[in-house]
């Protein structure tokens, strides 16, 4: 699900809400050692949204983590399509 | 009344033990003049003496059963079981609620005595000989100041058998 | 919530609904061109395809919609469906039931006949389609799209303001909608879901994957500003308060809507976007974006009967319900049967505790009248709660009933006869623990009535002056404390010489013992009356019915039979009215109470000296109006004492179980009272004479007696 490598953390994209939670706890006691978020198996989708939400907020709790999936607001998947996002409320035009 | 206090006292006391995990108290309480003691991790709890009803064609030491505030468990008369004269309830007779595996189950005992904490040290093995009762019932002995106390083998008081039908007695 | 819950959730609704399909298609087998009950139908199938389709039952889900298909086509057309038609339906529902087992036991593969069932749909509608091709039944989707536009213009027309707001198509809209091919349409989707989402089992991924599954997700945009710092993140919590998805899809709108059936209204948003073309030009790039709102969602049904009702089972669409039931327009709360019955028994501890307080001497000896009045108010507030409580547990026996429709069809179909199965009291409440154990017994007693108790062919009937026809009832009542139900057939009646002929031959009875109708009857319900064979020349009683009397013995019922040659014949299953509390006779022997079901008294008196007889090695008797009973003492059959009571100084009880009548004799009635009773448990099931406990108003216990062992 996720391995630590260095300053290194590697994920995969499609593990479960139980693994995300998993990762969180992992994650909060060690994010001063991490500098970056790298993803494993490229081409995977994600198995939940919840691991997109906590990727955003490591991001935000550790503006200068990097995690190549997440630069420049918007990533392509295989079968989602091109998943963007904003930060801002996004505002509903439909 | 005095005996049901002393019994919620101790109910009480049990409470706290075993929130302490306890694993060498007992609780000890007569039978005749004999000093008997039980891990207190299978008391659930003490109550004064209250009538039972019989149940037709169960052995003699099968005092009945009673009400558990709704729950209808069984009560064995421990004289009985162990062979020893019965005896009218006195003032200070007590059920004695245990769980045996699943089970609850009531000992009529003549009176209740304390919590008794037991070093290993004092622990001994049964003799086999000196005692009222089958040794069978006896697991092993205290030597405590001048007294000794006969720790019981709850499991060879019941036998499975007879667990198995105050199992579906209380179960169901 | 978590995921197993709601599983356990979905089993239980899908359950129900399946178990309404075959009500519900025999009842319209009886009125085919009710569109009401084929809406229902289709409703409680339409909800279950969803509801599997978004559990990952994927077999059940495709087995489902093809039968949605086929009801589809009935609810749309004039056709109504025949009888062929219904068996397949019926066929479908036991697919159905089936693939559910299947899919919950993780079981792999389908049932034998799925392929079947599913190849039977298919052809129908080919069928059908071909036999009216000129039917815009079978509209294309071109068909669809362009009612779809035109049903749109319309809505502008009055909603112009509502949708000004909507009207604006972004550039990153024009862009995509270029991509699209001509069959496509494009959908906007806006997932709002709430932020229990996970512990609801739900993600927004899973419903990605089942929209890609019906079409390409060019973009989705994903509100992510309401995600907190690490340290106040739970995971399973949504933090995404609005996700924006792009769908081309060749599937119309309603389609995609069925994806999104197990969220809640305000959860999502599903639009088409387009552009008017033609206009393009001229108008600076008129566009229309199309939103479709539950509202229209209703206009939509009524003006173009086929299009799929999005979310058919939510109260708000229930217009489209013509003629609701009274069962659909009360509200229901669902609880635990485990938490009613810890209130049922805290209820029987507070009638204990206050019947205490109402029998307690010196609380009587208090003079003073507002202590009195106030224990008079608590007893009867207490009576009321428990009756209260006990009415909880209470349902109408009118579903199993219904159930029964569908066993008359089937097993009046194998024998080739003519049934009709007339229902009443269908109303009558009944214990729901009850109401399962009753399920099986009932089956039988309805397979019988149809096998053995009616006439072997319709030509038979005819000769005798009846109709062809043959009628079997079924009715439930209320009798005295009790409940009865009625299995009754007008077909060839029991043949009483010939049961007690049988009954001699195995050993059942002897010759010398006098036996009344209903007790030569009941025969036929003893184990080892009959073995499952050789049994229809004795107007075929029997099969198997000492199995139905052991279950509704279980239920602390009795079976008893009336019969008249070439009439009928008449089972009537006399019910407690629930299993947890009885109505004893409270009598005592060698000093400790016991309790006697008052179903099983028939009388109690004290004897006069003159009618009570010793038979030498055969014991005692007292002659009760010409019968000899039997006196069973209570003490020595329980093995309470030696003592030996003299019989005109004690009372009689005269019971009546399977072996006829007999006395028990007791010192003493205490009187009559309904207790609640506990059991004692399986092990001590060995004690054939006693079937549970009570707890008396005193807090101690009374056995009560199991009259069936008492004497044999």
């Amino acid at each position: 699900m996720f391995n630590i490598d260095g300053e290194v953390l590697n994920i995969t994209l499609d593990m479960g809400l139980d693994d995300v939670v998993e990762l969180k706890n992992f994650i909060e006691s060690r994010l001063e050692y991490i500098d970056e978020i790298g993803i494993d198996g490229s081409g995977k989708d994600f198995a939940t949204s919840s691991l997109l939400q906590l990727l955003i907020s490591i991001k935000k709790s550790k503006p200068e983590i990097k995690i190549p999936l997440l630069e420049g607001c918007n990533f392509e998947l295989k079968e989602f399509g091109k998943i963007s996002w904003t930060e801002e409320e996004l505002v509903d035009n439909g | 009344m005095d005996e049901a206090k002393k019994g919620s006292d101790i109910a009480e006391e049990i409470k706290k033990e075993l929130s302490s995990v306890a694993q060498n108290r007992y609780l000890t309480f007569y039978i005749e003049d004999e000093k008997y003691g039980i891990n207190i991790h299978n008391v659930k709890e003490i109550i004064a003496y209250m009538r039972t009803t019989k149940i037709p064609k169960t052995p003699e030491y099968m005092k009945g059963v009673m009400n558990l505030r709704g729950n209808i468990i069984p009560v064995v008369d421990t004289r009985l079981k162990f062979n020893l004269k019965e005896i009218e309830p006195q003032m200070h007779t007590a059920i004695v609620i245990i769980q045996l595996g699943g089970v609850l189950v009531g000992f009529v005992v003549d009176m209740v005595d304390e919590v008794l904490s037991v070093k290993d040290e004092q622990l001994s093995d049964t003799p086999k000989f000196g005692s009222k009762i089958d040794t069978d019932y006896i697991k092993n002995m205290v030597r405590s100041e001048d007294e000794v106390i006969m720790v019981l083998n709850l499991d060879s008081l019941m036998s499975q058998q007879e667990l198995e039908i105050y199992d579906t007695i209380s179960q169901d | 919530m978590d995921k197993e819950k709601l599983k356990e959730i979905f089993i239980e609704e899908a359950s129900e609904i399946i178990e309404k399909l075959d009500i519900e298609i025999i009842n319209l087998e009886e009125k085919p061109d009710d569109k009401d009950l084929l809406n229902e139908l289709f409703r409680g199938v339409h909800t279950l395809k969803g509801s599997a389709n978004s559990f990952g039952f994927k077999r059940l889900g495709e087995f489902v919609h093809g039968f949605e298909d086929v009801l589809d086509y009935y609810r749309g057309g004039d056709d109504v469906p025949q009888r062929e038609h219904i068996d397949i339906f019926l066929d479908a529902v036991d697919v159905i039931k089936e693939v559910f087992e299947y899919e919950i036991n993780d079981t792999s593969g389908v049932p034998d006949r799925y392929q079947d069932c599913i190849d039977a749909f298919r052809n129908l509608i080919n069928a059908k389609k071909n036999s009216s091709e000129s039917d815009e039944v079978s509209a294309t989707l071109d068909d669809l799209d362009s009612k779809d536009i035109s049903s749109e213009f319309a809505l502008d027309d009055d909603e112009t303001t509502k949708e000004q707001g909507s009207s604006n198509v972004t550039s990153l809209q024009k862009e995509l909608l270029r991509s699209l091919s001509e069959t496509e349409i494009l959908l906007k989707i806006v997932l709002t879901l709430d932020d229990d989402l996970y512990l609801r089992g739900q993600d927004h991924t899973i419903f990605l994957r089942l929209l890609k599954s019906e079409g390409v997700i060019l973009s989705s945009f994903w509100d992510l500003s309401k995600v907190p710092p690490l340290n106040e993140l739970d995971p399973q919590k949504n933090y995404i308060p609005s996700v924006e998805i792009y769908l081309k899809t060749t599937k119309d709108i309603e389609e995609i809507g069925e994806i999104f059936e197990y969220l809640e209204d305000y959860e999502y948003k599903i639009e088409e976007i387009s552009i008017n073309f033609s206009d393009e030009e001229e108008n600076k790039e008129e566009e229309k974006v199309k939103e479709k709102s539950a509202k229209e969602e209703v206009k939509n049904i009524e003006s173009q009967p086929q299009a799929k009702p999005r979310k058919t089972q939510k109260s708000e669409n229930s217009q489209e319900i013509k003629t609701p039931s009274a069962s659909q327009q009360r509200s229901f709360v669902k609880i635990d049967t485990l938490k009613l019955d810890e209130l049922f028994d805290s209820v029987g501890e507070l009638v204990i505790a206050q019947n205490f307080l109402a029998e307690n001497e010196k609380i009587n000896n208090i003079k003073d009248e507002n202590v009195l009045k106030t224990i008079e108010t608590l007893s009867k507030i207490t009576r009321l709660i428990q009756n209260r409580v006990m009415s909880l547990r209470m349902v109408p026996i009118r579903d199993t009933f219904e159930k029964m429709k569908r066993v008359v069809r089937d097993s009046s179909r194998k024998v080739k006869k003519e049934v009709k199965l007339i229902i009443s009291g269908e109303d009558t409440e009944i214990d729901k623990t009850m109401v399962d154990a009753l399920s099986d017994p009932l089956i039988h007693m309805i397979r019988n009535a149809i096998d053995h108790g009616l006439e072997a062919t319709p030509e038979d009937r005819e000769a005798k002056g009846k109709n062809r026809e043959g009628e079997v009832g079924l009715r439930a009542y209320h009798k005295g404390g009790n409940i009865v139900i009625e299995i009754s057939d007008d077909g060839r009646g029991i043949n009483r010489d010939k049961v007690y002929k049988k009954a001699l031959e195995r050993g059942l009875i002897s010759e010398d013992e006098e036996l009344s109708d209903s007790q030569v009857f009941g025969l036929i319900m003893q184990a080892g009356f009959s073995t499952a064979d050789k049994i229809s020349d004795i107007s075929g009683r029997g099969v198997g019915l000492d199995v139905v009397r052991s279950s509704i013995e279980a239920l602390r019922g009795k079976v008893e039979i009336e019969s008249k040659l070439d009439k009928g014949s008449k089972f009537c299953i006399l019910l407690p009215l629930t299993l947890a509390i009885i109505d004893g006779m409270l009598v005592k022997s060698s000093g400790e109470t016991f309790i006697i079901p008052t179903l099983s008294i028939v009388e109690s008196f004290r004897p006069h000296e003159d009618i009570v007889h010793t038979a030498q090695g055969q014991g005692e008797f007292v002659n009760l109006r010409d019968e000899l009973l039997p006196i069973v003492r209570l003490n020595r059959i329980l093995e309470l004492d030696n003592n030996n009571p003299k019989v005109c100084e004690s009372t009689l009880v005269c019971a009546e179980n399977e072996n006829g009548r007999f006395a028990i004799l007791v010192d003493e009635l205490v009187g009559r009272q309904q207790v609640v009773i506990k059991t004692l448990g399986k092990t001590l099931s060995h004690l054939k004479e006693v079937s549970g406990g009570a707890v008396l108003g005193n807090g101690e216990i009374a056995l009560i007696l199991n009259v069936e062992g008492l004497y044999n």
